[in-house]
This record gives C-alpha cells, structure tokens and sequence, in this order.
C-alpha cells in the first residue's frame, strides 16, 4: 500500500476510530475527551482531505495524473462474482469529502456547546462519527456494494440520531418511519445492483462505466430507475420524502449534518455518481429531473404555511434538494454539485442559527411565540439573516449563483415546464424564508412565555460565524468547482460550465426573488389584516397545504393499514387454521394411501417388501398424525 | 479420532455431568462449560490448515445384501455447519448458568450438551444410516428438555408438537432412505452417482418433505411457533440457531447430489415453497405480540432464503447460501439469548408489556441492536452478506421469485424495529418497578463471540470462501447439482 493508499484509507478509518472508541471506554471516559476525540478525528480528517484535494489540484493544473483509484482488498469472491474492496478519491467525491469532515467537524464543535447539559453527550459524539465514518464510504466507495454498505450505515445512524431523545414517542416514531422508508430505497439499490451485475457483469465503478455503451437503453433505464428509488428514499424526495419532516425530531445539530448539509443529499451523488448510466439512460434521467423539480415545487408550497422553524427548514431542503435532483436529471452534474455545496453552507449555518434561537427559548420552535428576537439575540439574527437571502438567491450570496446555475440549465437543455417550476419556488423559497424570519425575529414584540435569554457559547458561535462567511463567499466556488469536477464527468452528454451567469435569466429570477420578499414583508411585516383576511379566504387549499397534501394520511391507509391487516390475518387466522390444520389433512390423506397399499397386492415378492415398508410407516405416520391432532388439543397425556 | 473426539466430548461431559452430585453447582457449571469450550477448541482443529481440509473415517459396520459404514467426515460443506454447532453450543451452555431452578440445572446442562452431540453426529454423518440415526436422535433431548425443562402446560404441549411433527418427518425420511437403500444396496452413498429412474423423483420428495418440516418452511412450520416460543433462551439458541440447519445440511450434502434430476424437477415448487416462507414469515412476524415468536417467524423468512438460493442453482447463490446459514445461526442464537435475558430483567417479552430499558441498560441496548441490524439486513453485517450474496445469485436465474423476496426484507425493517423499540425506547416502564441492571460480564462474554462473528462475516463474507466458493470436497454430483447445470436425465 503506497503513501497515498494509506492517507485516504485513515481519512475514512478516523472518524469510525473516534466512535469506537467513545463506545467502548463508555462511561469512564470523561466528556471533554469524548468531545475532544470525536472533534479531533474530524479536524484531522478534514485537514487530510484539504491535502489531498491541493496535492490533486496542484498535479492537474501542471499536467499531471494523480492515482485516484485504490485497491485494498476482496469483498467476495465467487467467480463469475468479484466484489472488491476500493476506494475512488476523485473531483466529485472530493467535493462531498470536504463537506462531509469540513461542515461535519464545525457541526460537531456546534455541539459540543448545544449538547453540553444532555445526559447522553458521550453517545451523541460516538454516533455523529459513526455518521460521518459511513457517509464517507459512501462517497468514497469504488463500487455499488460498498456505497450500498455507507448508504445503510447512514441509515442507521440518521435513525439513531432522529431517536436520540429515545423515551420520546414521536421521537422514536420518527426514527422507525425514517428507517423503513430508508430500506425501501436500500431494497431499489439493491435490485439496481442485481441488474448492473446481470447486464454488465461488476459491481466495480470502473467496469459498470466503461461497459456501458455495450449495454442497450431498455436495461439502462431499469437501472436507472431502480437507483433512482434509492436516491428519492435517501434524499426525502416525492414520493418518499415524508420522514423527513418528521426527522426533525433529532437534535437541531443533527438535522443541520445529516437532514440538511450532507446525508439528503446523498440521492445527488448517487445519481452524478452514475452519470454514465443516465446519459445513456434519457428516460431514466428525464425521471430523475420531472422528480427533482416537482418535489422542489411541492416542498416549496408547504414551507409556506408551517409553523415550526425546524419544519420550515426541512421543507426548504426537500425543495433545495430537488433543485439539486433536476441538475443531476437533466444532465448538469456540475451545476447539481455546484448547489449541493453552498446549499451545505446556508442550510447548515440556517439550523444551527435557528438552533440557538431554541436553545435560548428553552426548547420552543413554534415560529407563533418568537418574533421581536433580532435585537435579543443579534448573533443568531444575523447569522440567519445571511442564510435567508443566501438560500433565497439574492447576490452575491452563494445560493444566487449555484441557484441560476440549475436554472440556467433548465432553460439550456430545453426543460421549460420544469424550468417554470423551479422559478416558482424560487418566488416562493424567498417568500417563506423571509416569513420565517419576519416571524421569529421581527413582527412585532416576543409572543412567547418567559424571557428570551442569550446565552453565547464559544462553540457555538465559532462555527455560525464560520458559516456565515462560507454562506456569503461560497458563490465565487464555482469556477475551481467547475474545473475539478470536469475531471470527472469526462465525456459527458452536456456542456457542465458553471462559472458563467447568464444575467437575463439571473437578472428575472432575482425579480421573483425580490417580489417573494415583498410578499413576505408585505404580509407579515405591514399589513397583517391583509394576511388575516387571505388566510380565511383560502382557508380549503391552506389546510390541503398544511397537511403536506395529506400524504401520510394516504400512505397510513394504503401501505401501513393493509401491510398490518396482512400481518394479522397470517400471525392469527392463517396460523391457526390452515398451517395447523395441515398435519390434520395429512393424516385423511394417509388413511386414504393405506386403503390404497391394502388393495395393492400382486404377488409379486418385491413389491410385497416395498408393501410392508410403507405399511409400517404409514401406521406408524398414522399413530403419530392423529396423535399431534390430539396433543395440539391439549388432551394428551403430559 | 479427531472427528469423533469433537462428535463425543459433549457426551462424555454430559455423562461426567451426571456423576456431580446434583447440588455441587460450580462444579456442574464448570464441567458443562469446559466441556463445551474443549469441543469448540478442538473443533477449530478443522480449519487449522483453512477451510479446505478433508477428515475422514470410515469404520466398516453392516455387510451383506445391505452394507453401511460408521463413516464420519468433515470437509468442504460440514465444517461451516460443525463450527457453528460447537460455537453456539458454547453459548448456549453458558447461558444455561442462569437457569433458574437450580435442582434441575445438572439435568438443563446435561440435554444440552447430549443435544451438541447428536447435531455433531448429524452434519459429520457421511453414511446414510448414521445420518437417519442422528436425525431422530435430535429430537429425545429437544423434547426431554421442552416437557421437563420449562415448567409450563404450553411447553409440554409445544414439546408433543415437536417431536410428532419432527418423527413424521423422520418417518418419511426413513421412506425415502429405505427406496435409496433398497435400489443401491448401500447406506454409504455419498460421492456416487445412481440412476434411480422414476424412482427419484418420489424419493426426493420424501427427502425434501423431511428437510423442509426441519427448517421449517411454510407450510410444514405448524410446530415451529410454539417450539421455540416456549423453549428456554439457550435451548431455542441451539434449535434456532443449529438444529434449523440440519434440513439445509440435508440438501446440500444427500438430497441435491443424490437427485440432482429431481431436484430441477421439483425446483419451482420448492421454489414457491422458499418465496412463501420468505415473505409469509416476514408477515406473521410483523403480526406477532411475543418477541421470542416474532424472532421465530424472522427464522422462517430467512431460511426461506436459503432454500430459494439452493433452488435458484446458481453459481454465487449456492455459496452464499453458507454464508447466510453461518449469519443466521449466529444472529438467530444472540437474539434468543439477549431476548432471554431480557425476559430475566423484565419478567416479560411482550410487545408493551415494558419498555425504554435503554436508560438503564446501555449496553443491553447496544448488543440487541447489533443483533437487530443484522436480522434487519443491514449493510455491513452479516446478514446482509448472505442475503446479497443468495439474491444477487439468485436475480439471474430466478428474478421474478428473488424480487418477490424482497419485499421482506422492507417488511423485516418494520418487525425488528417493532421489536427493538418496544423493548429498549420509549418511557422507561418495567412492571412491578426497575430492579435490573444492566448486562454483567458474563453476558457480555456469551454474546461476544456471536457478535464479533456477525461484524466480521459482514465486512468480510470471502473469509468463509477462501476457496471463491468452489466448496472443496463438493462430489461431482454436487457440482452439477450446484453449478446450475441442468444435468442430462
């Protein structure tokens, strides 16, 4: 294993490192050295990717070629079957390296302070490092076996994050529905791997991408689809989004890791991941953006009559997500990358600002008894507000440029009607975050009970601040992100050019985005009979909207009742009557075979001795069947 | 020697057992776990030289018109099923320790590890006759251990259930023998190849029928239920854990290369069979109430998946059929444990019944949740190992059963989720108020090895195929029973 091997192999291993070893030493570890531990792996781990990612950089831009591709080990050997253990450190999983042990690490020290007083601090850390740890294989692996082994891990740790606050109904409610719905991604993965192995014969990135031409387009769209299954589950879109609201349940420094800057976004990955497959696969891939660009829609419209600001939040990342998920669709991997990176910076910045407006309201997230905190708490305020208009596209903050990116696509590769949707909720992103923050920091006094108290806390502040200006510069990533990421979409169908703002476009859609914010202010800061008088007329479709379409309802009765009523009918009536009556029908039907071997007599010797063997056994069938009846009536002797 | 010496040492423990007088319990303690632990030692001795060693003895028994053999071997196939069978043992023994009606314990002890015996006499069996013997042997210590052991009317009920459930099956394997007996002349058919005719199909019915009542699969699991609901912790580890492994054992080593003709040919009803088990234990799991049963229709399911990847024929199912029997043995026999112990702390395994014992049980928590994940399928466990390695094989020769599976794998996220979050989340609740603690040493110790396997054949199912799955010391037969081949009739 040469120096590079094993450099990126520790940056994987580190984080797991942390979490075993908090696990292990339990209690008689102190805190401070379980927050130590786990914010040290991540520091390192970061520091290391930053090495790798310059080194990288620094041999490309002079011509070089740097191994990207590491082999370590066998998976399973069962020729024709080979799965291998590898990792592929390229542009596009650099980039979510970087965020994952980058945000991963300022997220943890966020916690340090905003977990300080819980009970459980030690296993907090042990999990988020186990999260990072498996998002890492996720985006490190060079085969769908081991992304399919970090995509379960980080199932698991999103359930034991959601689950945290564990004697919590909801919160344990949360997590179940988060887990199920994440195998029912994990299960369309799977068959995406069954299928890629039947029709290209590796589970190996290398030899999937390289065979595919050779494959034709019916299978590919298959595949693609399958994958696409994985991607909507993980990624909390339409139709499997609805944990996601409800994973808001987990602690504020959770969402802001996993439920917003890194784990939902893994379906992008997955799908710029496989670009390949879907340049070949345009159906396939036409799919993967109408979901995109409808759930960024969807989500939009229901982020704007929710009243809890953790809620909001997650709506707003089902929509930003989507928008990610129609640039991965409509073949501008780029530009999907591109949002995922400053969606990390403001979304995570948004939860942990949002956090310390809970944390100083004692626990309260209802958005109905804030407002009037901007001057209360001007840290949190100001970090917020650079968020909002960060995530609402205004310049020159980061969402403006990676926002028109997609955009600009949409209207480049010919998506009009999806394209008019992602304007849309465009208008209405910027409207309901600045509700969101004319209610929790401005219109009109505190509505809450108590005192709004602000209690800075080093940790958390730092972080914040940090994000802040991530937030705020993060736009001017674009052209080093686009040219690292040409590395790795190499031949692909559409021209991937971020760095270039088409300003009509741009220019239109910040009008939008101008208007969204007057909206807001109109209704929440100046005139709020007006917002009164057109919640009572629109009170039919506000209702549909406040219950997110009523999809848990309709998923409750079509999957969850059935699925249930199924499972009793077998545990009860099918267990007792048919499984059990199956000995029983056994026996009529011995006593009718031995009536038959009765009459079977030819004289013929052999078959004499095959009589008597059957004979006795069937008596003896006999005895023991009539008697099983007997003791499963309980009349045996015992 | 070495292989009778593994076979025998829990016997002579048993017996040494009985020799202690009933009230000396460390001494019974220690004697039954040593004499477990030196089985599992020496048992190891199998794959000192890695897993393609052969051991082999063959002591003439019968001659004349019918001839057997005392023929004992270990090879390629049986010594995944021989390591399993002394490891849980292990376990299981250890676990015995906490027994609660301490006059018993010596009897409790001694079943046990004549039980050991008997399944280390079953998957050594490389006779016909030896293995019939074995088979019904099985079941005087299951039985004795069920109507004496447990002390309730469902037990001694649940026991008559077993064994006339169980010799039903052996009667019709003693058919089955019998046709083969009286067609080759010999008990010592293993590695020959016959041509039974029109014979073979009934004779691999009668095979069949007897290994799948011994899984079960559905429909033959009426006796299953109640068996391992009322069983104490470490005797369902053993039956769950080894004893549903005899049937799989069955195909793989007698009914598959004996009638390789008649396995293609009853290929879609076991097929059918394998799926039913597969989806409908998932089901009935999820509609359960009683945690030890829930975990008993979970077996059904995932048992179902070996008996598809055996049916499926394909070159990678086959192979990972082993690795899913290894996992499962190991999964099923922590989960009765821990579900036992559990039982010990809350007097309860009700769904809830109790609940939220995470606040005080940390480390409960983390070993059942271990065991939960890898029942769940999740990646990177050994669960999953197996049931990717059986599904991806089994997609490419049977994809429209293998997809059907599926759907119990999303079903098993939902029952073992059921069941781990009624036990340790929620409002901590324990009836007549906390008086547990957390898991001791121990019980740590007992589940260890269990776990650790769970971790490493997850990360690392190729440790149990060093030879990429060729199964050395698989016969000619095997090879084309496995390797997909549709063998010329």
């Amino acid at each position: 294993m040469d120096k590079f091997a094993a450099l990126v192999l520790v940056i994987l291993l580190l984080p797991l490192a942390g979490a075993v070893l908090i696990s292990f030493a339990g209690p008689y570890l102190p805190r401070v050295a379980a927050a130590v531990i786990a914010n040290g792996t991540l520091l390192v781990a970061f520091l290391m990717t930053g090495i790798v990612a310059l080194t990288g950089w620094q041999a490309t831009s002079s011509g070089q070629t740097i191994p990207q591709h590491f082999a370590y080990g066998t998976w399973a050997l069962i020729p024709p079957l080979k799965i291998s253990f590898g990792l592929l450190i390229d542009p596009l999983a650099l980039t979510w390296m970087l965020i994952i042990t980058g945000v991963g690490f300022l997220i943890h020290l966020y916690s340090v302070g905003y977990m300080a007083s819980d009970r459980n601090y030690r296993t907090f850390f042990a999990y988020m490092n186990l999260f990072v740890f498996t998002m890492l294989l996720l985006v490190m692996s060079d085969n769908f076996l081991w992304l399919l082994v970090g995509w379960g891990g980080v199932g698991l740790a999103s359930y034991l994050l959601i689950g945290f606050y564990y004697d919590r109904v909801s919160a344990v409610l949360a997590a179940r529905k988060a887990l199920i719905m994440n195998v029912i991604g994990d299960v369309g993965i799977m068959i995406a791997i069954f299928l890629i192995y039947a029709h290209l014969g590796s589970a190996a990135y290398s030899d999937v991408f390289a065979r595919v031409a050779s494959v034709g387009a019916p299978a590919l769209t298959a595949i693609g689809l399958w994958l696409l299954l994985g991607a909507v589950a993980k990624s909390a879109q339409l139709p499997l989004h609805t944990w996601l609201p409800d994973a808001m349940e987990g602690p504020t420094p959770v969402s802001a890791l996993i439920h917003a800057a890194t784990m939902v976004t893994a379906g992008v990955y997955l799908i710029a991941r496989c670009y390949p497959i879907y340049d070949h696969a345009p159906v396939a891939a036409e799919v993967v953006a109408v979901v995109g660009a409808t759930s960024a829609l969807f989500a939009a419209t229901i982020g704007c009559v929710q009243y809890d600001i953790k809620r909001v939040l997650a709506y707003s990342t089902m929509s930003q997500i989507g928008y990610m998920m129609f640039a991965v669709g409509a073949g501008a991997y780029t530009a999907g990358a591109f949002h995922f990176l400053t969606h990390a910076f403001f979304k995570a910045l948004l939860f942990m600002a949002a956090g310390i407006v809970i944390q100083n309201l004692g626990g309260e997230q209802d958005i109905r008894k804030m407002g009037g905190l901007a001057g209360k708490m001007p840290l949190a305020f100001w970090t917020f507000l650079i968020g909002t208009v960060a995530i609402a596209g205004v310049p020159p903050f980061a969402g403006f440029f990676s926002k028109d990116a997609v955009i600009d696509a949409a209207i480049a590769l010919h998506h009009p009607v999806l394209g008019a949707f992602l304007i849309i909720a465009a208008f209405l992103t910027a409207f309901y975050m600045f509700r969101l923050l004319f209610l929790t920091f401005f219109s009109g006094a505190y509505r809450g009970d108590g005192a709004p108290h602000d209690h800075p806390m080093v940790s958390m502040n730092v972080p914040v601040v940090v994000l802040a200006i991530l937030a705020t510069v993060g736009g001017f990533l674009a052209a080093p992100l686009g040219a690292a990421l040409r590395l790795t979409f190499v031949g692909a169908l559409h021209d991937q050019d971020i760095a270039t703002i088409n300003w009509p476009v741009a220019a239109g859609a910040f009008l939008l985005v101008v208007a969204g914010i007057a909206t807001a202010y109109a209704l929440y800061q100046v005139r709020p009979q007006l917002r009164e008088s057109l919640i009572r007329a629109l009170a039919g479709p506000r209702q549909l909207v406040m219950n997110a379409y009523y999809l848990d309802t309709v998923y409750h009765w079509l999957v969850e009742v059935p699925a249930y009523a199924i499972a009793d009918a077998a545990a009860g009536f099918f267990e007792t009557f048919i499984i059990r009556a199956i000995p029983l029908a056994a026996s009529a039907t011995a006593a009718a075979l031995g009536g038959f071997a009765r009459a079977w007599e030819s004289g013929q010797l052999r078959r004499y001795g095959l009589t008597i063997a059957v004979g006795v056994v069937l008596l003896l069938a006999w005895y023991v069947i009539t008697a099983y009846a007997a003791a499963s009536q309980g009349v045996l002797p015992q | 020697m070495m292989i009778d010496l593994v076979i025998f040492l829990p016997a002579i423990a048993a017996i040494a057992l009985l020799c202690i007088p009933r009230d000396a319990q460390r001494a019974l303690r220690g004697v039954a776990l040593i004499g477990a632990l030196a089985t599992f030692v020496l048992s190891l001795g199998f794959i000192t030289g890695g897993f393609g060693n052969e051991f082999d003895q063959r002591i003439p028994w019968i001659s004349g018109t019918w001839t057997a053999a005392y023929h004992v071997h270990v090879g390629g196939l049986s010594v995944y099923f021989v390591l399993l069978t002394t490891l849980v043992s292990v376990a299981a023994i250890w676990g015995a320790f906490s027994y609660s009606d301490a006059g018993k314990l010596r009897g409790f002890l001694a079943l046990l590890l004549l039980f050991e015996t008997t399944l280390l006499g079953l998957f050594t069996a490389a006779d016909l006759l030896l293995f019939y013997v074995y088979w019904d042997l099985m079941l005087i210590p299951v039985f004795l251990l069920l109507v004496g052991y447990s002390g309730s009317a469902e037990a001694r009920s649940a026991a008559w259930s077993y064994l006339l459930y169980n010799g039903a099956g052996g009667l019709v394997l003693l058919l089955g023998v019998v046709g083969v007996v009286l067609h080759t002349g010999t008990f010592e058919v293993l590695g020959q190849t016959y041509s039974f005719g029109t014979l073979e199909n009934w004779l691999f019915a009668a095979f069949a029928l007897a290994f799948l009542i011994k899984t079960p699969s559905f429909p033959f699991h009426a006796w299953m239920p109640p068996t391992y609901t009322n069983s104490p912790p470490p005797l369902v580890a053993m039956v769950s854990g080894v004893q549903s492994k005899a049937g799989l054992f069955g195909f793989l080593v007698f009914a598959l290369p004996l009638f390789p003709v008649a396995a293609h040919t009853w290929a879609p009803v076991l097929l059918v069979l394998a799926v039913a088990s597969i989806v409908y234990g998932a089901f009935a799991a999820l509609g359960q109430r009683d945690m030890k049963t829930l975990v008993a229709f979970s077996s059904l399911s995932h048992l179902g998946l070996v008996v598809l990847a055996l049916f499926a024929f394909d070159l990678t199912s086959v192979p990972g059929s082993i690795v899913m029997i290894v996992s499962h043995g190991l999964i099923s026999a922590a989960l009765f444990l821990l579900l036992g112990f559990v039982e010990e702390r809350t007097g309860s395994r009700e769904i809830g019944a109790f609940g939220g014992l995470a606040a005080h049980a940390p480390r409960l928590q983390a070993l059942m949740l271990v065991a939960a994940m890898a029942a769940l399928g999740l990646p990177g466990l050994s669960g999953f190992a197996g049931e990717f390695l059986i599904l991806i094989g089994a997609w490419q020769t049977q994809p429209v059963y293998t997809a059907i599976s599926l759907i119990a794998i999303v079903v098993a996220s939902a029952y073992v989720l059921k069941m781990f979050q009624a036990a340790m989340h929620g409002p901590e609740s324990v009836p007549g108020g906390r008086t547990y603690g957390d898991l001791r040493a121990r019980e740590i110790w007992i589940l260890a090895p269990l776990i650790a396997g769970i971790f490493l054949f997850g990360i690392w199912p190729g440790v149990l195929l060093p030879g990429g799955g060729s199964l050395t010391g698989a016969t000619p037969a095997h090879t084309v029973a496995l390797h997909g081949q549709r063998p010329h009739a």
